[in-house]
């Protein structure tokens, strides 16, 4: 195998595929990325044998074939070398060892037998569809705050993707939930989505998709089996194992008929919710809101700091109410809320409260409150 | 609130509505057991995502405020929550403390521990709280393993003969997951139907632990004399992972049994009365090769022997030694001096 390559263009393709490469690994053939010179130019492809990353980069191949080496020794040897060179990667007779040039510097690596890489992509996809890039964005990032990071609650470890009804209009809906909240989101049914079965998508794959939608504003090709999910974007294809569980039944969770109705502008109030809960101590995180006509009063206590309140003005003309909450989790609901005024649909102190943007539905966050 | 006896099975029962439980004992079967069954009184689905909770002591030192946080949090589906922290230490009393000071919340805190004595902070805390209650998990007695074993066997139509009733009792007690699991086995060895009463050959046949028969039958073995086959029986259990260190000092052990008897027959008591005197008591199949010995090896020889295990003992522990050979050879030299003693005796 021989190829010259743009540094500014490996490196970026290094930087996609390594960071799904673990830092250390008890499988030595899963610490290397396999590079395959051929007619499209140079594939790079990655894996932790749960998630699989192949991404093409174009290069002037010499000489076709294919070897593995070490993902991040190779990543920081680019990343080092001056902007604007150019990279030469030759594997001559030497199996072994894989040498790269760029200037007056020159590097051998060791190899690992192309053979011994495991193969994750494959298997067949029976649903396939396209999503526009933000859409796909919108799904991540405002549910994956609430993905769990507790390792025994495995099924909840991922955003749950689903096809459902939203009054009676047809849509894609991530859910996340850690148990204490949860964040649903929906955006149109593509074309293609009908039918396709609820899949979780592990917390990893979630953040290594939403690295590569940055990077993009085409639409993202997503195909999907029972078992598992595969993202193509330009130049990269994704393939990851889905979770092997049962999500659940979120709907039970989401209350239907919360009829206190309080509207606050965003911003002030998440500013005001941060400055209270400096004052709950390191025992507790709880925050004690009370709304009453017109008016929305945070207070929170410490037996050993003291106590601080604030008061803002609120939109809220049902009977006056006091309710609380988790600051931390309350703060992270709001910092999902892009319009100025979220809106929250109160019971009574013991019941879940949703929350959403006013001036957009698509989104909806359930939290519970706590005991204050 | 502190339990035992009477008041601790009839809170096992019915627990009251506390905010926080203590399980903790030398049993860690019984521990897992008792914590389960008082998360469930709660929770019956413990896999339950938004009613229970698990907390690990790690997160709680470096993230304290989660414990308050989750005990207040209620469920998003409704009902009471558990919140479950498990492999506590006193190094979190201090914590629970403060926990059990404020108004307690609506969730039940159940910690589990390791064997706590009387002067953890952590159990003081959780028997002295009005709030909070510690559970204790004691190893079976004689008495609790005969009751267990007899709950277990009697649902499925089954007696035990009084010999192997003995067997059974004298290996199970340490876990009580464990010695669950065996009486399970026993059940389902002895199936459907057919012959109802379990004979001591059943109980043998799969209870208790094979490397400690064959142990057994390696210093048996040896103190009988029979070279080729202590040195067999060795080999493998060698072979399987046994240490030499652990054989030769059940070795030794042995010897200073016989040594012990022959003692007290030296000062005047009958074999019988000296081999009654044992604790524990030997078991009953392997009586006939100790008195053998009993009567073959001599004070001195016995003396002699315990030095050689006790010396090789010594030398296994010293770095660079080949533990596996000396302890070969201490083997072969003991064995051949229960051969000696053995020809002696029929001389």
């Amino acid at each position: 195998m021989k190829l010259i390559i743009e540094r500014a263009a490996l490196l970026k393709s290094l930087a996609h595929v390594q960071s799904v490469v673990e830092k250390r690994n008890t499988i030595p053939i899963l610490s290397n990325v396999k590079l395959e010179a051929g007619s499209a130019g140079l594939a790079l492809n990655a894996t932790d044998m749960d998630l699989d990353i192949v991404e093409t980069v174009a290069a002037e191949v010499a000489r076709p074939g294919a070897t593995t080496a070490p993902a991040h020794t190779l990543y920081e040897i680019v990343r080092k070398l001056p902007e604007g060179s150019q990279v030469e990667i030759d594997q001559a007779g030497d199996e072994t060892l894989l040498t790269l040039r760029s200037g007056r510097s020159k590097f051998s690596l060791a190899c690992l037998p192309v053979a011994d890489f495991p193969l994750l992509s494959g298997g067949e996809m029976p649903h396939a569809f396209q999503l526009a890039a933000e859409e796909l964005r919108a799904l991540i990032d405002r549910t994956r705050f609430a993905i769990s990071t507790e390792e025994t609650r495995y099924y909840l470890n991922g955003i749950y993707l689903h096809a459902a009804k939203s009054d009676g209009i047809p849509v894609l809906r991530a859910v996340a939930t850690d148990g204490h909240r949860l964040a649903r989101v929906e955006v149109p049914l593509p074309e293609g989505a009908e039918g396709m079965p609820g899949v979780i998508v592990p917390r990893k794959t979630v953040a290594e998709i939403r690295k590569l939608i940055e990077e993009t504003d085409r639409p993202v090709s997503v195909a999907l089996s029972d078992s598992k999910i595969r993202f193509a974007f330009e130049g990269t294809v994704l393939t990851s194992k889905l979770i092997d569980g049962t999500f659940p039944d979120y709907e039970r969770v989401i209350p239907a008929d919360n009829d206190k109705i309080l509207e606050v502008d965003c911003k002030a109030f998440a500013a005001a919710v941060d400055r209270v809960s400096a004052i709950s101590s390191e025992k507790s995180r709880a925050i004690k809101l009370a709304a009453a006509k017109g008016t929305l009063v945070l207070s929170a206590q410490s037996p050993d700091s003291g106590s601080a309140t604030e008061e803002l003005e609120a939109s809220y003309s049902a009977a006056a109410i006091e309710i609380g909450f988790n600051s931390r989790y309350l703060l992270d609901i709001l910092a999902q809320i892009e319009g100025d005024a979220v809106r929250l649909a109160l019971a009574d102190a013991a019941s879940p409260t949703v929350a959403r943007e006013v001036s957009d539905g698509s989104a909806v966050y359930v939290l519970m409150p706590m005991r204050v | 609130m502190k339990l035992s006896g009477k008041a601790l099975a009839s809170f096992l029962e019915r627990p009251p509505k506390l905010a926080a439980i203590l399980v903790y004992g030398p049993d860690g079967g019984l521990v897992r057991e008792r914590f389960d069954q008082l998360a469930r009184s709660v929770c019956p689905d413990l896999g339950d995502p938004f009613r229970v909770a698990e907390l690990t002591p790690a997160s709680l030192k470096d993230d304290p405020a989660r414990l308050a946080d989750e005990a207040d949090a209620l469920a998003l589906t409704g009902g009471r929550r558990v919140v479950r922290v498990q492999g506590a230490g006193d190094g979190l009393a201090a914590l629970f403390q403060s926990f059990l000071a404020r108004k307690p919340g609506e969730a039940l805190v159940l910690v589990s521990a390791g064997d706590l004595g009387a002067r953890s902070s952590l159990r003081k805390l959780f028997e002295d709280s009005p709030e909070a209650a510690a559970v204790p998990c004691y190893l079976d007695d004689r008495q609790a393993v005969e009751s267990l074993i007899n709950a277990a066997l009697r649902p499925h139509g089954l007696s035990l003969e009084p010999d192997a009733l003995d067997y059974l009792a004298e290996r199970l007690g340490g876990d009580r997951l464990a010695s669950r699991a065996e009486l399970d086995k026993l059940v389902t060895y002895m199936g459907q139907g057919g012959v109802r009463t379990i004979r001591l050959d059943d109980v043998e046949a799969l209870i208790g632990d094979s490397a400690e028969r064959n142990q057994e039958d390696l210093i048996f073995a040896a103190a009988s004399g029979q070279t080729l086959e202590s040195q067999r029986i060795l080999d493998r259990l060698l072979r399987e992972g046994s240490e030499p260190v652990g054989l030769l000092r059940a070795l030794a052990r042995h010897l200073q049994k016989l040594h012990l008897v022959k003692g007290q027959m030296a000062a005047g008591q009958s074999a019988e009365q000296a081999l009654n005197a044992l604790r524990p008591k030997l078991f009953f199949k392997r009586t006939d090769a100790f008195r053998r010995q009993i009567e073959s090896w001599s004070l001195a020889k016995l003396a002699q022997a315990m030095e050689l295990a006790v010396t090789a003992e010594l030398d296994c522990k010293t770095t660079g030694m080949p533990a596996r050979a000396l302890c070969g050879r201490t083997f072969l030299q003991i064995a051949q001096l229960g051969k000696a003693a053995a020809a002696g005796r029929r001389r």
